[in-house]
């Protein structure tokens, strides 16, 4: 068994930091990075799309209010999911902090994609037309989704099923171990 | 290697796909524009002491989506966006994939409906009273396996219909609250200034009953028209700014401006000044046809 499988079946400190810092990068430091950067093209952008200033404000403030309620919403997700990779596989402590990442994870993508659909006034796009407004209505769909994310509970449960052996053992031999070593100090 | 574990990634991994790959399929249309809206022919009004009768213009709706329409709702209201007021909604059943439909609606409209909802009506300028109609049509789209429909879709279409009556600049306001000038105390005061110009505005629905409290910031009346009890009832909130002390005194010097009526019904409010409701009870009162 390689060292990394190894060091599966012990709880890791650094293994939850590596996925907080990764969690922040993704969720909000790439996303906030890529508005700079479109902010930063808003020339060319607002040449390419015919927009004005007030316009390409708007969509960049929606985009920036996105990306912070995103994060603030996605904050439960991020510290589960650190949760879930400081335990050791096999631990019942792991199998329960998959599931509830599972589960908000689903809830915290119904919540987003919600709240995007319905900041984004579609009426602005439909200048000669009759219709005056336009509401899409998602939740249902949002929901069907959500339901179909649930389907990933089953990964910790097999990680849990698979590890449950392996981890029992090495809990054992490290108590033994600390067995033996109470015993040569006293 | 946990064998458990990549069998059950392996699971969640291929139903998510296959899972988004057919509610994709389902929303991609099999023409472009997936969905046409437009509106043909005129949208007529007329009234009298009872209310108004209204005529919606022709919807005409095509469907390139790859699924039925599951239903097909059209609304007919005042105002458009947030300000939107509802005053009936006509059932149109389904629309198949591909098809064109043309809907027409009609509908009696209680007085006392187009009062709550004059607060979506605009003054032109000129003195002229606008009232915006829009048309609602709403659908439903794919039946799905937790609900009726997963997704759907709202539209409002504007109509042309812009004037339905002019303003009689003659209308005096100080009339009514010179009426009411004896009470003694502010709820009673205002509660007979509202009933005086709902009275104005609605003459065929006069018999009200007509609750007022008191709140902190003004007075509450709750109306509910005797013949039809509950299912037309209405709770406004007036702030006028009238003190205790001597509301009379106060109210005689805004007399022009009895001051802002709020209408709540059906989930919105509406807001009403005592020249909208003099200028609707000469709209309502000498109304003819509306031209498109």
């Amino acid at each position: 068994m390689s060292k990394t499988e190894d060091d599966q079946y012990v709880n890791s400190r650094r293994r939850a930091l590596r996925r907080l810092a990764c969690g922040v990068t993704a969720y909000l430091i790439i996303p906030l990075a890529l508005v700079v950067l479109l902010n930063f093209c808003r020339a060319s952008l607002m040449s390419a799309f015919g927009l004005d200033d007030a316009t390409m404000d708007e969509y960049v403030n929606l985009a920036y209010r996105i990306i912070l309620v995103a994060f603030i919403a996605g904050l439960p997700v991020l510290l589960l999911g650190v949760a879930y990779r400081y335990y050791a596989v096999g631990s019942r402590a792991k199998l329960l902090f998959g599931i509830l990442r599972t589960t908000v994870s689903a809830l915290w993508l119904i919540l987003v994609v919600t709240y995007a659909a319905s900041s984004f006034d579609i009426s602005s796009m439909i200048d000669d037309s009759p219709i005056t407004h336009v509401t899409l209505h998602m939740t249902d769909l949002m929901l069907l989704i959500g339901l179909i994310m649930l389907i990933w509970i089953i990964v910790p449960i097999g990680e849990y099923i698979g590890g449950r052996k392996e981890y029992r053992r090495r809990l054992k031999e490290r108590q033994d171990a600390e067995d033996q070593q109470s015993v040569w100090m006293s | 290697m946990n064998k458990p574990k990549v069998a059950a990634q392996a699971i969640a991994a291929t139903v998510t796909v296959t899972a988004l790959v057919i509610l994709a399929l389902s929303f991609i249309p099999t023409v472009s524009p997936p969905f046409e809206a437009a509106t043909e022919g005129e949208l007529s009004v007329t009234a009298d002491t009872t209310g108004l009768q209204v005529s919606t213009e022709t919807i005409v709706l095509t469907s390139h989506m790859p699924q039925d329409f599951t239903s097909l709702q059209i609304g007919l209201g005042l105002g458009s966006g947030s300000s939107y007021f509802e005053l009936t909604t006509l059932n149109f059943g389904a629309l198949a994939s591909g098809q064109t439909t043309r809907a027409q609606a009609s509908a009696a409209v209680p007085l006392i409906e187009a009062l709550a909802a004059v607060g979506a009506a605009e003054n032109d300028g000129n003195g002229n009273i606008v009232l915006p109609f829009s048309l609602n049509v709403k659908v439903g789209y794919m039946p799905g396996i937790l609900t009726e429909s997963l997704v759907g879709l709202e539209l409002q279409i504007k109509t042309d219909l812009t004037q339905t009556g002019s303003v009689d600049h003659d209308y005096d306001t100080t009339t009514h609250v010179i009426a009411v000038t004896g009470s003694s105390s502010s709820s009673t005061l205002y509660g007979q200034a509202v009933a005086a110009v709902i009275a104005q505005a609605a003459p065929g629905h006069s018999d009200l009953d007509l609750t007022v409290t008191e709140t902190g910031s003004g007075v509450t009346c709750h109306i509910v028209l005797k013949e039809v009890g509950d299912q037309c009832s209405w709770s406004m909130t007036v702030t006028p700014g009238v003190s205790d002390e001597d509301p009379a005194a106060e109210l005689q010097q805004t007399s022009t401006d009895l001051g802002q009526l709020t209408f709540v019904g059906g989930g919105n409010s509406y807001t009403l000044t005592a020249t909208q409701a003099a200028a609707l009870a000469n709209t309502l009162a000498g109304l003819e046809v509306g031209s498109a």
